[in-house]
């Protein structure tokens, strides 16, 4: 077997879903409009209508993971297309064989799509540079996670007229948040203002956000640094608590919880301060009580089970536009 | 042409003994001679450490064996490079050990370093120090900055090289010795260096090819080094600009050019750390730290010349005669009398930069597909030839 050498990417764009980064608007717009679609379908529980061509998609998932894989597996089941699912528990992974190894050889076992998620930023771009499938970054390390991001703000779309002049604020444990940063790449390029939001501990310095603005930012987007969250919730339209991610610091031990509640977590009272018509969103897993009261999740001012539900409508749009392009190319790998 | 004193790098890593599939003393110094180079220092974190004369005897009969050039060995400052203990300088010394080096590792202790500076006061040879605090380094795998925020990989931040460089600058101004910094990366140490040299505490340092012409954005594979075009979009992952310390800045790579001008960085060395081809193909996390850089050391530097930033005289200064000077031996000239080491190079013959075109075993540089200008042609060492362009 020929073991590939990582490359930089040659494959036409929009080949892999990665993130938010590298993607048109015109892109996210398509994506959008085939959601919708299949969203329709899957509200009048209708089976959704199957296209030539069944996938056969390898679900790789390097970390735990709830509603990205069983969503996945949904929205695969409805278009009819087959999932395998990597256990990396029993994988040779565990008997010392190598990322690359495995992507080799998961490569030659002729998979339609790959599904990846891993603790590592950078692991999907560098499984695109192995595999000749398609790669769809279900979350790598602290760097992206484009079907999240793309999931929240479908979700916005959905509940709000217009992204032009939006206030967005992203609370919590930032600096570790994939979610986050996928979210800042997509509504930069939508005319979003996000506000972030908490203990300097979990932000980034102001600085770090000056590579985020390029060719492809929306000239009334633009991304701010609050530590008050009195402050940040003023005028804001979304509230997107984050949960803190225990796994990937130290930077906050047990007795800051108590100090992070009182400053950061969303109450009645918060929720107060920001405009009438303010929505919670929350990409999951909810610590509920430390970011978020149950309360408030559970309201009608929350879209948390919109965005669930938009998740498999989403990840289904995104198999259907695979599957066209690979039609297209000829590419199918049976 | 141009026909110079045969090139010293005063850093190096052969990886032998122990890590032959990384590079031995046959690969390295072949590499060397190719770039120009006919003297190295080899650092010690092999396997064993060279950090007694017995491990430093395997390193010996290794280069008289198999060096095409000359080899200086570097032992360990610390026994094991642990931190703990240190090594017996005096008996090191007598085996033809040029300088000691915890490199890779910082010596955190800063007792330890004190006494070190001390033994380097008392018999002459330089202390060199891999300057970056651990506690800021441990999972560190880039410049810690707007790229690595969006990369979602943790930062190396340049002040955890200041906070080390200071403390040894302190050290060495109370207790003399001769302290080295290796790799100086960011424009806070380069002060540092620079208000030190002024007061006349015996200090050196070294800067790499990669961190004079390289920022970090060679993680996403741009190798510009002005300011950042709209055009850019930190979106993919290059572990063969993963090095320590990390390439950083461009108000640090105009820093580090000014220092060389002004004289606060003494000499160029390669650093070159070759990896294998498992050490790098992974994610960039788990990819191992290092480039390899005998063989681009020169037209790299040569690309500086090229904008004006150097003249063609510094880089060969720097190259030689400086870095002679630090080891305190009679090399890196041409004068009438001298060891016949030299470098001849064209510095307007293009070549490209791919795994065939090198003799090192690591291919891990940045500049691997790219075209540069500025290739040796022949390279005499001790009056033999050790290598001439096919």
């Amino acid at each position: 077997m020929n073991n590939k050498t990582p490359q930089p990417k040659k494959q036409p764009a929009n080949t892999h879903l990665l993130d938010l980064s590298e993607l048109s608007t015109q892109y996210i717009e398509n994506i959008f409009e085939s959601t919708e679609l299949m969203l329709a379908q899957m509200r009048k529980s209708k089976p959704s209508k199957k296209e030539s061509g069944s996938l056969s998609i390898l679900l790789a998932f390097f970390e735990p993971s709830t509603r990205t894989k069983i969503s996945f597996q949904q929205a695969a089941t409805r278009l009819g297309h087959q999932t395998v699912d990597f256990n990396i528990q029993g994988s040779s992974l565990s008997k010392g064989e190598s990322f690359l190894s495995t992507l080799n050889t998961l490569n030659s076992m002729m998979f339609d799509i790959l599904v990846l998620r891993h603790p590592h930023s950078g692991a999907a771009d560098f499984a695109s540079q192995v595999l000749n499938c398609p790669v769809i970054n279900a979350g790598d390390g602290t760097h992206a996670h484009p079907l999240q991001a793309l999931t929240d703000i479908f979700t916005i779309r959905q509940t709000l007229d217009s992204f032009l002049g939006l206030n967005v604020v992203i609370i919590g444990d930032i600096i570790h948040s994939r979610v986050a940063r996928s979210n800042i790449w997509g509504l930069t390029k939508l005319g979003s203002t996000i506000t972030l939001c908490g203990p300097l501990v979990l932000l980034p310095e102001k600085n770090d956000l000056s590579v985020f603005y390029n060719k492809n930012t929306h000239p009334r987007s633009s991304i701010r640094i609050e530590t008050s969250l009195k402050k940040a919730v003023k005028n804001a339209d979304i509230l997107m608590p984050l949960r803190i991610q225990k796994e990937r610091t130290n930077n906050i031990e047990e007795n800051d919880l108590s100090v992070y509640k009182k400053n950061y977590r969303i109450t009645e009272k918060v929720l107060s301060l920001a405009q009438k018509n303010a929505y919670i969103m929350h990409p999951g897993p909810i610590n509920e009580g430390v970011e978020l009261l149950g309360e408030i999740a559970y309201s009608n001012k929350s879209l948390i089970f919109d965005q669930v539900q938009n998740g498999v409508a989403l990840k289904m749009a995104i198999l259907e536009m695979l599957r066209s392009q690979l039609k297209e190319r000829g590419k199918f790998n049976k | 042409m141009i026909l110079s004193p045969g090139f010293i790098d005063l850093h190096c890593h052969l990886r032998d003994p122990g890590f032959e599939h990384k590079e031995t003393v046959q690969s390295g110094s072949a590499a060397a001679a190719a770039g120009g180079f006919t003297t190295v220092c080899a650092m010690p974190n092999t396997s064993p450490v060279i950090d007694n004369t017995g491990s430093l005897k395997i390193l010996q009969q290794a280069i008289s064996e198999d060096a095409l050039i000359r080899v200086l060995p570097i032992a360990a400052i610390t026994k094991g490079q642990q931190g703990q203990a240190l090594v017996d300088f005096q008996g090191l010394l007598k085996q033809g050990v040029v300088a000691f080096s915890d490199d890779g590792n910082t010596l955190e202790d800063d007792h330890l370093m004190s006494q070190a500076l001390l033994y380097s006061k008392e018999f002459s040879f330089p202390i060199i120090s891999h300057a970056e605090s651990t506690k800021f380094t441990t999972n560190g795998q880039m410049n810690a900055g707007p790229l690595s925020f969006a990369l979602g990989l943790e930062g190396r931040p340049s002040f955890a090289e200041e906070i080390v460089v200071a403390r040894d600058i302190s050290l060495a101004s109370h207790i003399g010795g001769h302290l080295h910094i290796a790799h100086v990366s960011s424009l806070g140490a380069v002060e540092l260096i620079r208000t030190a040299k002024n007061k006349g505490v015996h200090v050196t340092s070294e800067v790499t090819p990669h961190h004079v012409t390289l920022t970090e954005r060679a993680v996403c594979h741009d190798l510009t080094t002005g300011s950042i075009s709209k055009d850019f979009i930190p979106n993919i992952y290059n572990a063969n600009a993963k090095v320590a310390p990390p390439l950083r800045s461009p108000k640090d790579v105009a820093a580090l050019i000014d220092a060389v001008e002004d004289e606060t960085i003494d000499v160029f060395a390669t650093d070159h750390a070759p990896h294998s081809y498992e050490d790098k193909n992974t994610t960039f996390q788990s990819a191992a730290f290092g480039i390899s850089a005998l063989e681009t050391a020169l037209s790299s530097l040569l690309l500086l010349v090229s904008q004006n930033k150097i003249s063609l005289k510094t880089v060969i200064k720097k190259l030689t005669q400086d870095p002679a000077k630090i080891l305190n031996v009679p090399l890196g000239t041409l004068s009438t009398g001298s060891i016949a080491d030299i470098a001849v190079f064209n510095p307007d013959q293009s070549w490209r930069v791919s795994p065939e075109s090198l003799y090192s075993k690591g291919k891990n540089t940045p500049w691997l597909g790219k075209t540069m200008l500025g290739k040796v042609v022949l390279t005499i060492a001790n009056g033999e030839i050790v290598y001439q362009k096919k």
